[in-house]
């Protein structure tokens, strides 16, 4: 087990710590006794939870995508889930929605909705998900979570970023038919609570994708996207 | 507080499910704390690409160790952000090698006794901003300085423009007030 914490010294070393002054012997002596004894570990504990108000006084910074990227890469290497193919697949929608647009009908609630063939029921419906919203490799820029209770899609920015004024976030879910469904517009600052209807319900499930387009006002006119996507990602249970 | 706050378990729960290896609450810890981790990070080491690497060991740790916290102790972001002063004063310490063996003699010939063992819960203490108005000003900003900037005694002795054993007696005399201060 742990040594007791009783000597002065040492409990001077556990508040020098948790300050962060110590360097050296003395340093490499402080985590030592940290990852090996519990009762040392809690002392410290107790000065940086004291101390930690301090923490105030810092501006928050936001650091490069590539730092996420990094640590997705090391942690868990290749299984990382790509978006290239959902990226792919907006992007045929898009181009399709060109062709198909004047057959399309410009109302959000009439998505056509396919069998899911593509689908793997992966779990039951009963499950919080949530999705992280990014374009292609950049910081989050949306928070989706969806309540199952609710059925209610809940969006939030994650980023300070404000978007386009002249075009409306439009939401949508893409499960694996990679055929996009409209679940409704953000508001301009890119929140919004979405209630999702019952005929999409099952589709809304971990590994599903969410994205997020610009649309003309009134959301796109042919039920597909046909703005630019500014972030997408994947609804995970969480 | 983010806009995003209500959308996601508060950070204690999410260092939960972390520890459980859910890669989601993962995701949504490194969005609601990076930017404040990285403020820490950026400002021990005051250089953006070291900062930014040190803040990947951060979060590849708190991958690895989150069944460490306990909720019970400390509040989730006190414990995220000793993960990252630790990790930033380690680099800063290995940076600046060339001068370790200056200052490790702990040469103090006070008697102050040492810090008691803190036993006392969140609500119990007043804020470290009321004890710390209690102190010297000069003694309150080596705390400050040292804590945010990671500042070694020897630093803090140097911009202080004080003998290092002075500066020293200063912080733990001040640490000393702290502990009592927060303690009522």
């Amino acid at each position: 087990m742990s040594d007791p914490v009783d000597s002065d010294d040492v409990r001077w070393l556990a508040a020098e710590f948790a300050l962060g002054v110590l360097k050296g012997e003395r340093l490499r002596e402080a985590q030592r006794r940290f990852a090996s004894e519990s009762a040392f570990r809690e002392d410290v504990e107790i000065w940086q939870d004291q101390l930690s108000p301090l923490l105030d006084e810092i501006d928050p910074e936001t650091p490069s995508p590539q730092v996420w990227r990094n640590i997705e890469s090391q942690l868990f290497g290749k299984e990382r889930k790509a978006g290239g193919g959902l990226w792919e697949s907006l992007r045929f929608w898009r181009s399709f929605s060109l062709v198909a647009g004047t057959l399309a009908v410009a109302s959000m609630a009439a998505v056509l909705v396919l069998p899911g063939t593509g689908l793997l029921p992966r779990t039951g419906g009963g499950e919080p998900l949530v999705a992280t919203l990014t374009a292609s490799g950049e910081a989050p820029a949306f928070l989706a979570r969806f309540d199952p209770t609710r059925s209610r899609m809940i969006v939030r920015v994650a980023a300070g970023d404000s978007q386009s004024q002249a075009r409306v976030p439009e939401l949508w879910l893409i499960p694996g038919d990679g055929v996009p469904r409209s679940l409704g517009l953000l508001d301009e600052a890119g929140t919004g609570e979405i209630s999702i209807r019952e005929s999409i319900r099952e589709l809304v499930r971990d590994g599903a994708a969410l994205a997020v387009s610009l649309e003309p006002a009134g959301g796109s006119p042919t039920g597909a996207p046909t703005g630019p996507v500014v972030a997408s990602g994947t609804l995970q249970a969480l | 507080m983010s806009p995003s706050d209500d959308i996601a378990p508060n950070i204690e729960e999410l260092i939960r499910k972390v520890s459980l290896g859910n890669r989601a609450a993962f995701q949504l810890l490194y969005v609601r704390t990076s930017a404040k981790l990285f403020g820490v990070c950026l400002r021990i080491l005051n250089d953006r690409s070291e900062a930014e690497d040190v803040l990947q060991e951060v979060f590849v740790k708190i991958w690895r160790r989150a069944s460490s916290f306990d909720a019970g102790k400390s509040r989730g972001i006190t414990w995220l952000a000793a993960v990252a002063r630790n990790q930033s004063i380690d680099r800063l310490r290995t940076r600046r090698q060339f001068d370790e063996n200056v200052d490790d003699a702990y040469d103090l010939e006070d008697d102050m006794p040492g810090p008691e063992a803190l036993t006392v819960s969140d609500d119990e203490y007043r804020t470290i901003y009321d004890c710390l108005a209690k102190l010297d000003e000069r003694h309150s900003r080596a705390i400050k300085r040292t804590y945010l900037d990671g500042w070694t005694y020897q630093q803090a002795a140097d911009e202080l423009e004080v003998p290092l054993n002075t500066v020293k007696t200063w912080i733990r005399r001040s640490l000393g007030t702290l502990r009592e201060c927060m303690k009522r």
